[in-house]
């Protein structure tokens, strides 16, 4: 894999050292991008297409889950999961329905699980990738039959 | 005794004997007291003007029947004649009048057309001018020895009158006066020991029949001591007004009181209520007779009284016949009492007629037949008084026996209900015990719950720094085997052979494993894992200080560092909208359970932090600590949604809860309050609806377990 091609991630925690210990850990495999608010992560967001967005859930000022929902407005394609050492129910309830999160993932993490994780989410967002464009390539076809069907017509 | 002389007149009136008249009334030899009983003429002078020369003249005299002349009840005055023989030697003689009831009696005697002797006397002359000190009327009458003389006696009275006269020689005449004032006494003593043990009777049994028999008898005595004239005699001598008036008022009294008597007696009431009725007329008559009798009307008051007892006692006796009828004992007592009384009166009038000898049972017979009746209605009272004791006993054990019978209900009744309340106390009891152990099974769960509420809380504390200890790990060996690769390259460098390209080799290495970048994500990773180390320990240290809540040691702690070590647990559920002020005072560590405050500060502390929530803006909980009056105070504020009043009465109340079904026992605060007492301490609320709530939680500095 390029670099080009490394899967871009952005994780967001208030905790800086879970972003040291996340970014330690999958560096050398990804594109690790750490965020230390939801707001820094919307900075981040404008400048970089992400392929996966990571959130803890407990963060001051904007949850994990509020998060997820605005992003989903803007940027609808990356892979979203939720982080948190937290069993709350409602949490989990909430990044389903409201974050539509892919994955729920409990802290303290496995570093395999998540790779795991990682890539499964990833063959997800290419897969949807490749399928639009098949789709547009299709259209594109289409298009030029129909067209071609017209001037044989007109013919 | 009114009525006797009613009877007598009806008797009278139905025997007319007739016999041939002598002329004369020979006196008995030797002077003996004779009975004047035939040969009386009587003239009657309705104006009552007539002189004694007049009659002597005039007067149309007729021959009386034999037996005690009997006058009608007139306003006339009557003329008696009768000629006395004396064959005796003797010369003084007295003659009796037997009737001290006459308004005014004169005898005149007359010899050979000459008066030679008028007396005058009766109840309108004073007493004390009497010759002789008796209440029959004594007259003297000197007869010459073998001489006769006529005797002219006049009379005048309101009443019905018998002329009963007797005549003998002085001696012989006031003996007989003595006898009878003998007998009289003799029988007013019965009347007056009959009054009297009677009314002792009525103080002691409060029979009101004894009442009225006591008032009947003693009117019966008076009445019969005025028709003998005891009373003009003893009571008021000189007043014959009260003499004429006793004569009239005293039987009509007797008559309504005997009534009164016989309907108690007999109790008529019970029997004939309807015949009852009919004793107020005849009650009302002699009222009538009475106000007559004060109004002077004499002649005509005494006839009704004498009608209305003739009607009383015939409707009493056939009253007390159909009583007797019915089975009553007193009706039987009375109806012997009164045959054994008009048997007296017929033996005195068979007397009085003459076909009876004189004697002293039939010259007396009114007294005893009246004194037999009275000691039998007193007999028949006491037997009366039986009966009724008899019925009262009777009554009593049949009421002694619905007692028994009642009191054995009652005991069947009581093992019944001693059985229930068994019952009802053991199925009590195994409720209670039931109580108890769900009330320990709460208490359990609501200690499961400070435990859940205590886990939830530390798991996310736990969980990150756990997350960056172990996650740090990896990287960390990656980290150290890229910086132990180059290492190796240096320590494979030979020095001679192509060392400058060995040396850019190494170089170009170490730049693509970004050695200084590693080297300070190396420091980094250690630093967290330093850290993570750290809060970990923290919080178990927190956590045992806090779980010192599951060793029931009373110990000495102090309360400072067991609200920081709660906090600390909570710490998480603060997050960041929650501001804590905590202001703790130098107090001193306090003998208590350690683990069980800490519960305590838990429930009002996890309170605080959800009344803040509910109100989805940023709030603050403070807490102070500090002495107070020898105590310890914990003082624990937020400015939370607070509470009504209502709920806030209740809030130490088990099972109270103002949370959803199933979020909250409704123990936590109950199970506080009962702490805090085992601590000798207090806790009390304070709440605002809208402000906030403020928990004030004392403790004395000594408690004495």
């Amino acid at each position: 894999m390029s670099e080009e091609e490394k899967i871009r991630i952005l994780y967001v925690d208030d905790d800086e050292h879970n972003l040291n210990s996340f970014k330690a850990s999958f560096r050398r495999k990804y594109d690790v991008h750490i965020a230390e608010s939801a707001y820094a992560g919307f900075e981040l967001l404008k400048e970089h297409d992400f392929h996966i967005i990571l959130t803890d859930q407990r963060m001051p000022s904007m949850t994990g889950v509020e998060f997820l929902e605005q992003v989903i407005k803007k940027y609808p394609d990356p892979i979203r999961m939720l982080v948190t050492g937290y069993t709350d129910i409602e949490a989990v309830i909430d990044a389903i329905n409201k974050g539509k999160v892919y994955n729920y993932i409990k802290k303290p993490w496995e570093e395999d699980d998540l790779i795991v994780m990682i890539e499964n989410a990833y063959e997800v967002y290419d897969l949807r990738r490749k399928n639009a464009e098949l789709i547009k390539k299709l259209e594109e076809a289409n298009e030029q039959l129909e067209f071609l069907l017209r001037q044989r017509l007109l013919d | 005794m009114k009525y006797c002389r009613t009877l007598l007149f009806l008797a009278l009136g139905l025997f007319i004997p007739f016999f041939s008249f002598p002329s004369s009334v020979t006196l008995a030899p030797d002077g003996k007291i004779k009975n004047i009983r035939d040969a009386i003429f009587l003239f009657e002078d309705q104006e009552g003007t007539k002189t004694i020369r007049q009659v002597m003249q005039a007067g149309t005299f007729e021959a009386l029947p034999v037996g005690v002349p009997n006058l009608n009840i007139s306003s006339s005055s009557f003329w008696l004649k009768f000629t006395l023989d004396n064959p005796t030697k003797l010369q003084d003689f007295l003659l009796e009048l037997w009737q001290p009831t006459i308004d005014s009696v004169s005898l005149f005697i007359v010899k050979d057309g000459r008066i030679i002797s008028e007396q005058h006397l009766g109840e309108h002359y004073p007493y004390d001018q009497r010759k002789y000190d008796h209440q029959n009327f004594i007259f003297d009458v000197n007869i010459a020895p073998g001489a006769a003389v006529t005797c002219y006696l006049k009379v005048k009275s309101g009443q019905l009158m018998m002329i009963p006269l007797a005549i003998g020689k002085p001696t012989d005449i006031m003996e007989s006066l003595l006898r009878k004032d003998l007998i009289f006494g003799l029988y007013f003593g019965i009347i007056l020991a009959i009054f009297f043990y009677n009314l002792f009777i009525y103080f002691s049994v409060q029979d009101k029949s004894y009442l009225f028999y006591v008032g009947y008898i003693i009117l019966v005595g008076l009445v019969q001591a005025g028709l003998q004239g005891y009373t003009f005699r003893f009571f008021w001598p000189g007043v014959p007004f009260l003499a004429d008036q006793s004569i009239v008022i005293l039987p009509a009294i007797t008559g309504v009181v005997a009534i009164e008597f016989m309907k108690v007696f007999l109790q008529t009431k019970q029997y004939y209520p309807g015949f009852t009725k009919g004793f107020l007329f005849f009650q009302g008559f002699y009222a009538v007779c009475i106000a007559l009798s004060l109004a002077k009307q004499y002649n005509l008051s005494q006839a009704l009284i004498q009608l209305s007892a003739l009607l009383a006692a015939l409707y009493m006796i056939v009253l007390a016949v159909m009583i007797a009828r019915k089975g009553s004992r007193p009706a039987k007592f009375f109806l012997i009492a009164w045959v054994i009384f008009l048997l007296g009166i017929w033996i005195y009038i068979l007397k009085d007629m003459g076909f009876l000898p004189y004697n002293f049972l039939t010259y007396y017979i009114l007294e005893i037949g009246s004194g037999i009746e009275g000691l039998l209605l007193s007999f028949a009272l006491a037997d009366r008084i039986n009966t009724l004791k008899q019925e009262k006993a009777i009554e009593q054990a049949k009421a002694l026996e619905v007692l028994q019978e009642n009191e054995r209900i009652i005991k069947e009744q009581n093992i019944t209900l001693e059985k229930r309340v068994k019952e009802r106390t053991a199925a009590l009891e195994a409720s209670n015990r039931e109580l108890k152990d769900t009330q320990a099974q709460l208490v359990n769960s609501e200690k499961m719950a400070s435990l859940g509420q205590l886990t939830a809380g530390i798991a996310h504390e736990l969980n990150n720094p756990i997350n960056f200890v172990s996650g740090n790990v990896d990287p960390l060996k990656r980290d150290i085997n890229d910086v132990t690769d180059l290492l190796a390259r240096y320590d494979a460098l030979k020095v001679g052979e192509n060392i400058d390209q060995d040396l850019e080799d190494i170089h170009k290495m170490r730049k693509d494993l970004d050695i200084d970048y590693t080297l300070e994500e190396i420091d980094t990773l250690l630093n967290g894992i330093d850290e993570g180390a750290a809060r970990t320990a923290n919080i178990v240290k927190g956590l045992r200080e806090f779980a010192r809540l599951d060793q029931g040691d009373f110990s000495s702690a102090n309360i400072n560092s067991g609200i920081e070590s709660t906090l600390a647990i909570l710490s998480g559920k603060f997050g960041d909208t929650i501001r804590l002020e905590t202001e703790f005072g130098q107090i001193p560590e306090i003998e208590c359970y350690p683990g069980q405050l800490n519960q305590v500060f838990m429930n009002i502390f996890v309170n605080g932090i959800q009344a803040v929530e509910a109100k989805n803006e940023p709030g603050k909980i403070s807490v102070q600590t500090g002495q107070e009056n020898g105590n310890l105070f914990i003082r624990i504020e937020d400015d939370g949604v607070g509470m009504d009043e209502s709920t806030q009465s209740r809030i130490f109340d088990p099972f109270f809860t103002t949370k959803d079904v199933g979020e909250g026992t409704g123990l936590g605060l109950s199970i506080s309050h009962g702490i805090i007492k085992k601590h000798k301490g207090n806790i009390s609320v304070m709440s605002e609806k809208g402000k906030g709530t403020t928990f004030l939680i004392t403790l004395p500095l000594q408690i004495s377990e």
